[in-house]
C-alpha cells in the first residue's frame, strides 16, 4: 500500500512537472520537482527507498524527456550517493536544512545536465536564456523548498497514520 | 356667564393672532427660532448621521446578501466571458488549422499539446494522437505558421514530438529569397542557428527561411523562421546567422501532424 502512494506520488509529480508548472510559468523554469522527492526519501527513508525512488522516478522522467536516456536516473543516483554520505552529519529535521539540500540538489543536477548538453550538443555555449535558467532554477527552489517539504511531511505523515503500519511520521526528528 | 366667557376667550385668541402677524410677533418668531434652530440642526444632523451609520455599518444584512448575489451574478459573468473569448481564440486557431488542411496536399491529424519536456535543457512534447491515429516515428508536425519538429516516438494514444528548437533537431532549410541552402538547427532557448551559410552568401536581416525537403522529413516550402542576427568574421567559410523561429513554441496548444508525407516522397512525390 505504501509503495503503491509512493508511486502514485511521483506519477502525480511528473505530470505536474510537465503540464501545470510549465502553464503557470512558460518562461520561468521551476526546478525539478523529483529533487525534493528522492531527497525527502533518502534523508527520511532510508537509502533503500530513496534507491528505489530515484530510479523508479529517473526511468520515467528519462522516458518523458528528450535528453539522452539515463540522464535523470543517474542525476538522482548521484544524490543519493552524496546525500546518504553527507545524511549522518547533517541534523536535517526543519525546513531550512531541507531547502539548502534541495538547492544543492538542485545545483548537482543542472551540473550533470550541463556536462550531459556540453557534450551532447553539436555546440555549446553559455547562452543568457541558459543562465536565466540556471537561475530560476535555483531561485525557485530556494523559494520553494521549504513548502515542499511542509507538503511531503505532512502528506507523508498523514499516509502512514492512514495505513498504520507504524503510527506518527517515521524517521522525522 | 358661560356667552360671557367664551366671548372673552375668542377675543383674547383673535387678540393673539393678531399680535402674532404684527412686527413685535415676528421679531419674537426670529427670537426664537435663532435660539432653537441651531440645537435643531444639531440634533437633526445627529440623527441623520446615527441613520446613516446604522443603515450603511450596522443594518447591512440586505446589503450582504445583495453584495453576495451582485458578486455571486458578476462572477458567473466574468467566467462565461472567459469562456467566450477562449472559445473565439480556440476558433481562430481551429480555423487556422482547417485553412492549413484545405490548402495542402496532405493528408493531416490535429493533435493536442498534452505534456511539455521534463528537462528545460531539451524540447519535445507529447500530443494526444498516437499510431492509433496513423501517426508514426519521423512523420513531420506543423502549424499554419511553420514547422514544429517530427515525431520521435509513438504509442498507441500519444506521441512525442522533437521540437525544431531541440538541439538535436536539424531541417535541410533555404533562405527563401536568395535561395542560399543551410541546415537550421535548435539552439539553447526558442531559438535556432542557420550553419553551413557560406560568407559570400547574401542574408539579411528579416530574410525568410523555409524548408527545402530535402532531408526527407519535412516537405518543401515550410516555412521554418526569419533571420534575426547575421554575423559575418574575419576569417572561416560560414557566416553565423540566427533565426527565430514562426511558431511561437511557448504557446504552443495544437499542432497537426502529416501523415502522408513520406509515402508521397517514397513515390516520388
Amino acid at each position: 500500500m505504501r509503495y503503491l502512494i509512493y508511486f502514485l506520488t511521483g506519477i502525480l509529480l511528473i505530470s505536474l512537472q510537465t503540464t501545470l508548472v510549465h502553464a503557470l510559468a512558460p518562461f520561468i523554469f521551476f526546478y525539478d520537482l523529483m529533487i525534493p522527492f528522492v531527497v525527502f526519501f533518502i534523508l527520511f527513508r532510508g537509502g533503500g527507498e530513496g534507491l528505489i525512488a530515484s530510479v523508479f522516478v529517473g526511468c520515467a522522467m528519462d522516458t518523458l524527456s528528450g535528453a539522452p536516456f539515463g540522464v535523470y536516473v543517474f542525476s538522482y543516483l548521484w544524490l543519493v550517493l552524496l546525500f546518504k554520505n553527507v545524511k549522518p552529519y547533517l541534523q536535517i529535521s526543519d525546513s531550512t536544512l531541507f531547502q539548502v539540500v534541495v538547492v544543492c540538489g538542485v545545483f548537482i543536477e543542472l551540473t550533470i545536465f550541463g556536462v550531459v548538453y556540453a557534450l551532447s550538443a553539436p555546440s555549446f555555449y553559455f547562452s543568457r536564456s541558459i543562465i536565466w535558467m540556471m537561475f530560476t532554477q535555483l531561485f525557485s527552489a530556494m523559494i520553494f523548498g521549504p513548502f515542499v517539504f511542509v507538503l511531503f511531511q505532512k502528506g507523508f505523515g498523514l499516509m502512514e497514520n492512514l495505513i498504520d503500519e507504524k503510527p506518527g511520521p517515521r524517521r522525522f526528528s | 356667564m358661560g356667552a360671557v366667557i367664551l366671548i372673552a376667550l375668542n377675543a383674547g385668541i383673535f387678540s393673539f393672532q393678531y399680535i402674532r402677524k404684527t412686527s413685535m410677533g415676528d421679531s419674537a418668531v426670529r427670537a426664537v427660532l435663532s435660539i432653537v434652530s441651531p440645537l435643531q440642526e444639531a440634533i437633526t444632523a445627529v440623527e441623520n448621521f446615527t441613520g446613516r451609520l446604522w443603515r450603511h455599518y450596522f443594518f447591512l444584512i440586505e446589503v450582504a446578501a445583495q453584495n453576495d448575489y451582485l458578486k455571486k451574478s458578476l462572477s458567473l459573468a466574468s467566467e462565461e466571458n472567459n469562456a467566450c473569448k477562449e472559445a473565439i481564440l480556440e476558433n481562430h486557431r481551429l480555423r487556422a488549422l482547417v485553412g492549413l488542411q484545405a490548402r495542402t496536399p496532405f493528408k493531416l491529424v490535429a493533435a493536442e499539446v498534452v505534456a511539455r519536456d521534463t528537462s528545460p535543457w531539451y524540447h519535445t512534447i507529447v500530443i494526444n494522437k498516437g499510431r492509433a491515429a496513423g501517426v508514426a516515428v519521423g512523420l513531420p508536425v506543423v502549424m499554419p505558421e511553420g514547422i514544429v519538429g517530427h515525431v520521435l516516438t509513438a504509442s498507441l494514444k500519444y506521441a512525442k514530438v522533437l521540437l525544431m528548437t531541440d538541439c538535436n533537431s536539424a531541417v535541410d532549410s533555404i533562405i527563401q529569397r536568395t535561395r542560399t541552402r543551410g541546415i537550421t538547427r535548435g539552439a539553447s532557448g526558442q531559438s535556432c542557428v542557420f550553419d553551413y551559410a557560406l560568407r559570400t552568401a547574401d542574408i539579411q536581416v528579416g530574410d525568410i527561411v523555409v524548408s527545402s525537403g530535402l532531408d526527407g522529413i519535412y516537405p518543401k516550402g515550410l516555412r521554418v523562421g526569419h533571420v534575426s542576427k547575421v554575423v559575418r568574421g574575419n576569417s572561416g567559410l560560414f557566416q553565423d546567422i540566427e533565426l527565430i523561429p514562426c511558431v511561437d513554441f511557448a504557446r504552443l496548444e495544437e499542432v497537426m501532424v502529416i501523415l502522408n508525407f513520406a509515402k508521397q516522397d517514397s513515390n516520388g512525390g
